[in-house]
């Protein structure tokens, strides 16, 4: 009797901490930014300005004449610091979409390689053993998933980016400049730290977590579902085809993790995107996303009103995973990985 | 009759008019348990040389589907010996025999969905209206059409009951509209279930019930225009009821499809079936017409088995 009450204390003690923990951190981050929220209601969302410091500007009347003192000396007026979060919530959007775009088709590819081509490709060794090619690929995959994101990120610094710059990006600029109808996205100067190359570097992040549970949930797929398109006549692709819709909302739930990852990846993307408050047509500029935003200026925020805006911006990408990850639960626990009868 | 060795196998001493029908010889065993137990652990004879005991009717039949020494191995572990089978067109042919004995695996074999599984053997050959089914040039799309199949489980696809009808016409690139919907139509008046889901057609297939989304599988099998159905256990996970639909329904299939059943349901066999084919361990013990096999088998074995005194 005694032991079990104090383990059933234990063990809602555990489950009442994890609340309490969610709940206060929404609560400072919401209190917070309260600040920020008087200050720039709603238009917080939609500004592009983020100017951190107050500016002194000489005074000029409406029709553009500098107003000047009795001396004949200009008069200074002070402009508030402003801040809008536009810029970090358009490159958080377009980087992970963009990253989405590219890891997705490559995730599933893997995974459908995993299930239904490796297993049988396990060679023979001399000695009569065979490769598991599968488990080993696998093994691999997860251990991708694994690798700390800084790692990603100084890769990307140090490989990705000059690459980008002398190689890949020269390319497609001359493409954009010289194919009609794309000219919009020409850009003057490559840096190699930019909006494409942050987006690479999130997909390459995100293939290893989108590969891997979609292996499983494919792997979930009933051999009665891939034997009854194929005793139809369905070719190999077909009914590979069939799996992944037979397997979609456990699927979507994959790519929804993944987003989740690639929005709140932080260290990686600081290190690669720029980090300009830019909202740009062309993806050779530089960019910032929210979690960049914070990394950079969280430690250097003087005023109170920008530590306010921080906070609401980090209150924004909270929400936003939150979101991502209760709809990727749902899909993926709710319907175990399938559509259920 | 073909000659059996009869080293290894028994027949029934009596001649068949003798016996008392469909009521086994040993029937008193039945009564006493720790008999009855002894009977079923019988070794029933090893058929390890003895050739298939095919009744005369059988060869007598037209035949669309003829199985060649067919052999097939799991690895290491030999599943089918040698199968030789014909079975007659427009007819209805049961697979029964104990589980294991390999008659889903020579059903799977028959539209080649075998050739899934990994580290699978195969040797000898079958033939469809006298063209190979495993030779290397065949057409295995194209046989898997010929040859539809219906399995255990019901296993709709995750669309409504109009694309689970027209799956076979959507991957062949069908895009008619007007002929997609007569065949939908058409092939579940076929299946007998058109009546319950002509105002629903758009629904999802997984709102039907086990008996309906069996049917159909049925269905969605016919509308490809198969020439034979291939059934194995269609009845196995559904109620009674719907198992009499099933079965009404495969009676009326006969003449236009050639249709072979594998049924642990020695009734169903008995009900629906026109041959019934005895398996046990990887061979066809006993081959004929099913009220033989049912009411005189040749071997005992094959009343052992029908009369349930082993399996």
């Amino acid at each position: 009797m005694g032991s079990d009450a104090v383990l059933g204390f234990f063990v809602r003690f555990g489950a009442v901490t994890v609340l309490v923990m969610m709940a206060s951190l929404v609560f400072v981050l919401f209190r917070g930014s309260l600040d920020s929220m008087k200050t720039f209601g709603p238009k917080f969302l939609v500004s592009s300005t983020w100017r951190p410091n107050d500016l002194e500007v000489t005074k000029r009347t409406s029709d553009g004449k500098i107003v000047r003192d009795a001396d004949g000396d200009p008069v200074m007026e002070t402009i508030p610091a402003k801040f809008g979060a536009l810029p970090a919530i358009y490159g958080t959007a377009v980087s992970s979409i963009v990253a989405l775009t590219l890891a997705v088709p490559l995730s599933l590819g893997a995974a459908l390689f995993l299930i239904r081509i490796a297993p049988r490709l396990r060679p023979r060794l001399p000695n009569g053993w065979r490769v598991p090619i599968d488990m080993w690929i696998s093994f691999l995959i997860e251990f991708l998933a694994a690798i700390p994101s800084i790692a990603y990120g100084m890769w990307g610094l140090f490989v990705l980016v000059p690459y980008m710059q002398s190689h890949l990006e020269p390319g497609l600029n001359w493409i954009f400049g010289h194919v009609p109808g794309l000219g919009f996205m020409h850009a003057d100067a490559l840096t190699g730290r930019d909006m494409l190359t942050g987006s690479l570097v999130l997909a390459i992040m995100i293939v290893p977590i989108i590969t891997a549970v979609s292996r499983d949930v494919l792997r979930a797929v009933p051999q009665a579902q891939i034997e009854g398109s194929l005793a139809l006549g369905a070719t190999w692709w077909q009914s590979c085809f069939e799996m992944l819709r037979y397997s979609r909302s456990g699927l979507f739930g994959a790519v929804m993790l993944g987003l989740a990852r690639a929005a709140g990846e932080t260290m990686a993307i600081s290190m690669v995107i720029g980090n300009i408050p830019n909202i740009k047509a062309t993806p050779f500029a530089a960019a910032q996303t929210m979690s960049s935003l914070l990394a950079n200026e969280v430690s250097e925020a003087s005023t109170k009103l920008h530590t306010s805006s921080l906070l609401q911006v980090a209150l924004i990408l909270l929400l936003m995973s939150l979101a991502f990850n209760i709809v990727a639960r749902k899909l993926i626990v709710g319907k175990g990985g399938g559509v259920r009868g | 009759m073909m000659q059996r060795a009869q080293t290894t196998l028994t027949h029934p001493s009596d001649p068949p008019a003798a016996r008392p029908g469909p009521k086994p010889a040993g029937a008193s065993v039945n009564s006493n348990p720790a008999e009855n137990r002894a009977a079923a652990s019988l070794p029933v004879v090893l058929p390890g040389v003895a050739p298939t005991d095919v009744h005369p009717e059988v060869d007598a039949e037209t035949h669309i589907l003829t199985v060649d020494n067919f052999k097939l191995a799991y690895g290491k572990r030999q599943t089918l010996h040698g199968i030789n089978m014909k079975i007659a067109g427009g007819k209805v042919t049961a697979l029964i025999g104990p589980s294991g004995c390999g008659k889903s695996t020579l059903l799977r074999s028959m539209n080649r969905l075998n050739d899934l599984v990994d580290g699978v053997k195969i040797e000898g050959d079958m033939r469809f209206k006298g063209q190979s089914i495993y030779d290397r040039n065949v057409d295995v799309i194209d046989l898997r059409k010929k040859l539809g199949m219906v399995f255990q489980k019901s296993n709709p696809f995750p669309m409504s009951i109009f694309e689970n009808v027209v799956y076979a016409l959507r991957i062949a690139g069908e895009r008619s509209n007007a002929r997609l919907d007569e065949v939908c139509a058409k092939s579940l008046k076929s299946a007998a279930l058109w009546e319950e889901v002509k105002d629903r057609l758009h629904s999802s297939a997984f709102g039907l019930s086990g008996g309906q989304q069996q049917r159909l599988c049925i269905a969605r099998a016919i509308a490809a225009e198969p020439e034979v159905l291939l059934m194995d256990e269609p009845c196995s996970a559904l109620d009674p009821i719907a198992t009499q639909k099933v079965e009404e329904l495969i009676y009326e299939l006969r003449g236009k499809y050639t249709v072979v059943i594998v049924t642990h349901n020695m009734h169903q066999a008995a009900r629906c079936s026109d041959y019934t084919a005895f398996m046990y361990m990887g061979r066809i013990i006993e081959y004929g017409p099913t009220e033989a096999i049912f009411v005189r088998p040749h071997l005992k074995e094959t009343e052992a088995y029908v009369t349930g005194r082993f399996g």
